[in-house]
Parts: structure tokens; sequence; C-alpha cells
């Protein structure tokens, strides 16, 4: 055997085990996920004056409680309805070792859901935003080390968003969720599509 | 051409190459996921699986999850000798 063939087969090797390190994120239902986040302030003007309206519930503890739940249903009937896909599972990697590591998503989203409904209970909603920010950078950074540098690099923007939602709570502006909320849809639409582009 | 009797011939083939070195990083690997990943048709894998499960450098575990049959496969410590040793080879010829 030549060096040069040495050398040919050693890359091929690293180009396998490179490949077992990645994860199968579905760029599909992030889109799905960024376009229904799109349509939450739509959502909200639309159920202004309905039962989901702000004047029907005065406790805003029930109030940020009822909007998760409800939100919860509609994102997952609509994703089971127009994301249909044969793995169930939003992620999945074929390496044990990985599979073990990021497993820590499913702690990281309960405690993220938990800090909400604290947050919501003790009276301290205006907070939910950033939380949810910090939780999701957290959340996305972890996944964009398997993926790609985009996610990777949106996930940092959650972060530096969140801290800036905390400084900017004490400024109490109304429309401030609408401006992150957008943010978030059209981000998650860039990760789908990234993801989307580098799938096989 | 010393180096050329070294290597390890179940190895050194190009398919058996890429699934060897995918389920060492993996530990273990179903049909579906490592077909799909290494770009493999059914005739490859049966061919080649069969040459690494004939020389126990791999082995197979057949399953039923769900009620649907599932095959995994792992390479065994003699698979992951034999690769380390190929490897070594490999690392040799280019150090000349």
């Amino acid at each position: 055997m030549e060096k040069n063939e040495a050398i040919q087969q050693i890359e091929s090797i690293t180009e396998v085990i490179e490949s077992g390190n990645k994860i199968f994120f579905s760029g599909k239902k992030l889109i799905g996920w960024g376009i229904l986040l799109l349509l939450i302030p739509i959502i909200e003007y639309v159920t202004q004056g309905m039962t989901f309206g702000y004047q029907y519930l005065s406790n805003p503890a029930v109030n940020i409680i009822v909007h998760i739940f409800v939100y919860y249903v509609i994102f997952n009937l609509i994703i089971k309805i127009f994301c249909r896909s044969k793995t169930k599972k939003v992620f999945k990697s074929s390496n044990t070792v990985m599979k073990k590591a990021l497993a820590v998503h499913t702690p990281i989203i309960y405690t993220m859901f938990a800090t909400i409904v604290v947050l919501s209970l003790i009276g301290q909603g205006v907070l939910v935003f950033p939380v949810v920010f910090l939780f999701l950078g957290i959340l996305f950074n972890l996944f964009g080390r398997f993926t790609n540098n985009t996610v990777l690099n949106i996930s940092w923007s959650y972060i530096i968003l969140g801290l800036v939602y905390l400084v900017l709570t004490t400024l109490s502006l109304n429309y401030l969720w609408l401006i992150f909320m957008i943010y978030l849809g059209v981000t998650y639409i860039i990760m789908g599509i990234s993801i989307k582009n580098t799938e096989r | 051409m010393d180096s050329l009797i070294q290597l390890d011939e179940v190895i050194h083939q190009p398919v058996r190459t890429r699934i060897i070195a995918y389920l060492i990083n993996c530990t273990e690997c179903d049909y579906t996921t490592l077909k799909k990943t290494l770009g493999l048709t059914d005739g490859h894998m049966s061919t080649h699986m069969k040459v690494l499960i004939a020389k126990e450098y791999v082995s197979m575990t057949k399953q039923f999850v769900k009620n649907k049959p599932k095959t995994t496969y792992k390479v065994t410590d003699l698979g992951k000798e034999n690769f380390k040793n190929y490897l070594d080879t490999l690392k040799r010829i280019i150090e000349g």
C-alpha cells in the first residue's frame, strides 16, 4: 500500500467516525415550530375578545398556565397533522454514548416548564420570556455542538437576548414579547432550513 | 510489500472498513441506521456483514421491538483489537 493510499484510508475512517457523531435533527419540525411561533402574536390578537383573552383571566398566574396549556395542545395537534415523519423523535443519534449525553435535554425542558409555572405562581410572570430564552439557549447550544454552526450561533444569541430581556423587563415595555417571539420564530425557521440543507 | 501482507484482509475492504469504523464509534447500531448513514445497499449489508460476523469481528442480535424485528450489530473484542492493529499499520505506512 502506498503512503497516499494509507492517508486516504485514514481520512475515510475519520469521515465515518464524524458522521456517527452527528445527530439527526428534524429540520422540518423546526421550520414547523418556527411558523407556529410566528402565528402566536396573531392567535393572541384574535383571541383577545374570547375566553382566552386577558379580561376574563384576571389572575396572571392562571393566565400564563392557561396560555402554556392551550399552545401546547395547538402545537402538538398541528405538528401531528402536518409533520408526519417516520421518526417521532425531534432528534436521534446512532451513537449510544451521545444518546445518553443528549438525554439531558429532557430535564432541561421539564425544568424550563416548572420554572415558568413557579414564576407565574409567585407573580413574576414578566420573567417568563427571558427565562425561556436562557433555557432554549442552553438546549440549542447542546444540539448545535452536534449539528451545525448556525444552530450553535443562534443558541448564543438566545442566551444573550435572554439576559438583555431580563434587563429590559424593568422598563415595562408592553410589546417587547412580540419582538422576541418574532425573533424566536424566524430563528427556528433559519435553523430548520440550515439543518434540512445539511441532511443527507 | 511488507505492509500489504500485514494489513487485515477482512478490514481492508472499503465498505467493511467504513462499517467497522462506524460500529466502533457508535458502540452498537441497528441495521437501518447503519445502512442509511453509510449509504449502503441491502446487497452491501448482506455480503459484508456475513464476512464480519463469520470472522467474529462483529456480533449480531435479533430482537422484536414493538412487534417489529430489529437487528443490532456490535463490534466484538476481536474486531476492536484487529481494527486497532489495522490503524497502527496504516500509521506505520504513513510514517514510512
